[in-house]
């Protein structure tokens, strides 16, 4: 069930009005049993799977806050392995014994591992993680061990965020269960104008874009550089309108019923350098990493050769993350890369620090950083080395008869969204924010029918 | 009063719910709808199925939907069973019994859409049993294939792994599959929302030269098609590129098809491919692959095939309906008559 659907709004419609007619001591009963059948919708079956990683880290939880010592240490080793070993099975399986059976008949050895005909369950590594992260918290002693089965499985499975997320963290959203929620009229508003944000960001925004951009990058062979470039720019947008729609939507939803997730965009192609971006982009993960990744190596704190391996270390699994798959690998190898010689120059030349630029240098290193971005998304969107192989040739092909897939007036327009959109992320960042209200809500839904491209595409989020 | 506003939302979401879930609930409210003629009415196939999805105001053309039936005065013996495994092609134009086959004692016929539940059963009976393989050339890919015969034949189902019934039987007892094709109909379908429809379909063709996404206008506007039979990219396209192994391997199906069935007790097998509409209206400024012409050439005579593509040529444009998948009834009568030709021949 996607929430670009019908069948998520009569289901949003359903378990919302029922959440504020429940008395609060059946609410996590009535969000378990909607997240069960939200998930079910994708895959029933996975459902198994999903329950087998809340089995083993509510017990994992409890044992580690009942030992101490290598016991405890034991305990967080298990519920760790059992977690990443879902993902390696499910996810990684194929990925590592495939590329094993390449290296082996490139040294002439004849191996062959057998392959599992599985679907990847949907959402999986969004709800590993936050798992993992309640182990690990459980384990620091952040967060106490949770005791009601149902409100842990809930924290696991909470339907908004279940299968892309943002990956929340126990401390934030544990509690929240507990607490009772009354019908507040602002928040609702505040809550639905959020999820209608984030439905123009995917229909209107990212599923026309992605008219031109499938279009353009399912025709590599007979393309040139400047619809290259504008597919590109194009898709730059389409990944971000997908993902933080998906986000303002489930974030939004949460509101409705009176929880609050955490941010998981804050206008990301303002950034003025790599590691702006990645304070702003997809929040949730960058901070789980540098969280439980990057701190647990050390962080900067180490020499700098060790920093900077730190560095490319947590980019390359962040990449990784992504999907199984080289071209995800080498799209988190770039941003690490850029993120070492943005280091490194700001070190040597502190003048050029992002930090404290202003007026035409904020713009253009705004515009650089961008650039550096859209860069590494062709590597994100094209999955096979012909692929980019092709892209970079075509690069050098000046042809304007090639296919656009997309109208001159709907290219405008589109450009014009990403413009308003700009200006949007621009205006959020300032105090002057647009107040949510009835009228505005009822005028988005109206622009969202009339310039929302209806095709019920997946996020492109959802396949990690 | 919040409480009672949100168990009157909750109330009748779980009726649109439940209603949208039921087969029996959805034929009975489409039944209803089609019945009226005003705001609460629905059009969405009265014009044609492809206005049905695209709305374009242009395309709101009254649909014939008659079926063809009482069209052969045949004095002979009735001597055939004509058994038939179809699509919308024949089961939404004529009248499927005797009175439009010509020696048919009796006409069985069958859905490529239906379970495998109840497979068609041959009746025991001293008369020759003829079984007919129709399929629309986009569907051809699909259909014609050994596994989906044998279904429909006898239920044959592919054996599944535990995880694969698994899921299947949790699928079928929380899901209907057409879900949310059924809450469309349910929230949206009415005669008094087409106005908006249209006027979304109609900015979208005049500002961006775009149409509903299942939906392709012809170069010369005079036509809808479903984009799966114009897009070169998808198999079941006129356009999508077809190599001689590709006709082997749908020759050899069609074999393994007719020797199951003649064993099965079958006297003769008979296979009917209709063209997509636009391989016949050729509005497209470009060749298409010849599917069935190829198909049928490679043949050599040696299965029975009937080909109304000739046929179909000649009408054009004639034997069409602008706003919809289908052919109209001219050109299911051109179809049924070559099928009775066939038949006589027997």
């Amino acid at each position: 069930m996607v929430f670009n659907s019908l069948q998520f709004l009569v289901f949003f419609g359903i378990v919302t009005s029922a959440y504020f007619l429940l008395a609060h001591r059946f609410r996590w009963v009535l969000l378990l049993v909607a997240s069960c059948y939200f998930y079910m919708a994708f895959q029933p079956i996975y459902l198994g799977i999903l329950g087998f990683t809340i089995v083993v880290d509510y017990y994992a939880g409890i044992y580690l806050e009942r030992f101490q010592g290598h016991a405890k240490k034991l305990f967080l080793a298990l519920s760790l392995l059992a977690n990443v070993g879902v993902l390696a099975v499910f996810k990684y399986y194929g990925f590592f014994t495939g590329n094993f059976m390449v290296a082996a008949h490139y040294f002439g050895f004849d191996v062959q591992i057998p392959q599992l005909s599985i679907l990847l369950p949907i959402g999986l590594s969004f709800h590993t993680f936050q798992a993992m992260s309640y182990t690990i918290e459980v384990y620091r002693g952040n967060q106490k061990a949770e005791r009601n089965f149902g409100i842990y499985s809930l924290y696991v499975m909470f339907y908004p965020q279940l299968v892309a997320g943002p990956i929340e963290r126990p401390q934030n959203l544990i509690h929240q269960f507990y607490e009772v929620h009354v019908w507040d009229r602002e928040r609702v508003t505040a809550g639905l104008f959020q999820m209608a944000q984030g439905l123009f960001k995917k229909v209107v925004i990212a599923d026309r874009l992605a008219l031109l951009v499938d279009s353009v990058y399912g025709s590599l062979a007979i393309q040139s550089s400047g619809n290259l470039i504008l597919a590109s720019v194009f898709y730059s947008f389409q990944i971000y309108c997908d993902f933080s729609g998906y986000s303002d939507m489930a974030i939004g939803a949460a509101k409705v019923m009176g929880f609050d997730l955490m941010t998981n965009f804050r206008a990301p192609y303002l950034a003025k350098s790599i590691p702006d971006f990645w304070r702003r982009w997809h929040i949730s993960l960058s901070t789980w990493f540098k969280d439980y990744v990057y701190f647990s190596l050390g962080g900067n704190r180490v020499s700098v050769p060790k920093w900077y391996f730190n560095i490319m270390v947590v980019f390359i699994i962040s990449g990784f993350w992504h999907g199984a798959s080289w071209n995800f690998v080498i799209w988190g190898a770039l941003h690490g890369l850029f993120q070492l010689v943005g280091i490194s120059l700001s070190r040597r030349f502190p003048v050029l620090s992002p930090e404290h630029a202003k007026g035409f240098y904020l713009r253009f290193l705004q515009l650089w950083t961008f650039g550096l971005v859209t860069f590494a998304w062709v590597f994100f969107r094209l999955a096979h080395f012909a692929e980019i192989n092709l892209y970079v040739k075509r690069l050098g092909v000046w042809n304007i008869d090639a296919p656009l897939g997309m109208h001159g007036n709907e290219i405008i327009l589109s450009v014009g969204l990403i413009v308003g959109l700009l200006v949007w992320d621009h205006q959020s960042q300032s105090t002057k924010r647009i107040q949510p209200s009835g009228w505005l809500l009822s005028l988005m839904f109206v622009a969202i029918y009339f310039l929302g491209v209806f095709s019920l595409k997946q996020f492109i989020y959802f396949q990690f | 009063m919040k409480k009672v506003l949100a168990f009157l939302v909750l109330i009748v979401l779980l009726g649109v719910l439940g209603i949208s879930s039921s087969d029996q609930a959805m034929r009975w409210i489409s039944k209803a709808r089609y019945q009226q003629q005003g705001n609460w009415g629905s059009d969405k196939y009265r014009y044609g199925d492809l206005y049905g999805l695209s709305y374009l105001p242009a395309f709101r053309l009254e649909k014939d939907t008659s079926l063809i039936s009482n069209q052969v005065t045949f004095a002979g013996l009735r001597d055939t069973d004509l058994y038939m495994i179809g699509d919308s092609y024949l089961y939404s134009y004529i009248q499927m019994d005797t009175s439009n086959f010509v020696r048919a004692n009796q006409v069985n016929f069958r859905k490529w859409s239906e379970g495998n539940d109840a497979p068609l059963a041959i009746k025991p009976s001293p008369r020759k049993k003829v079984l007919l393989i129709e399929s629309v050339e986009r569907n051809i890919w699909s259909v014609i294939d050994i596994m989906r015969v044998k279904a429909h034949l006898e239920g044959y189902r592919a054996p599944l792994t535990w995880d694969e019934k698994l899921n299947a039987c949790l699928a079928d007892a929380l899901y209907d599959p057409q879900l949310e094709q059924n809450i469309d109909f349910t929230l949206f379908n009415f005669q008094a929302l087409s106005f908006v429809k249209s006027l979304k379909a109609q900015g979208n063709l005049s500002l961006f030269n775009r149409t509903e996404s299942d939906v392709v206008l012809s170069r010369n506007k005079q036509f809808l098609y479903m984009k799966e039979t114009v897009d070169s990219t998808q198999r079941g396209s006129s356009f999508y590129p077809v190599t001689s192994q590709d006709i082997q391997a749908l020759l050899e199906q069609m074999e393994r098809i007719s020797s199951y069935a003649h064993a099965k007790g079958f006297d003769d097998v008979v296979f009917s491919f209709i063209p997509n509409p636009v391989a016949i209206t050729q509005t497209e400024s470009k060749p298409t692959n010849q599917l069935i012409p190829t198909l049928v050439f490679a043949n050599q005579g040696r299965l029975h095939v009937v080909d109304p593509t000739q046929v179909l040529t000649q009408g054009g444009k004639h034997y069409f309906f602008r706003s919809d998948s289908h052919w109209n009834q001219r050109g299911a009568q051109a179809w049924l008559n070559q099928m009775n030709q066939y038949l006589l021949t027997l």
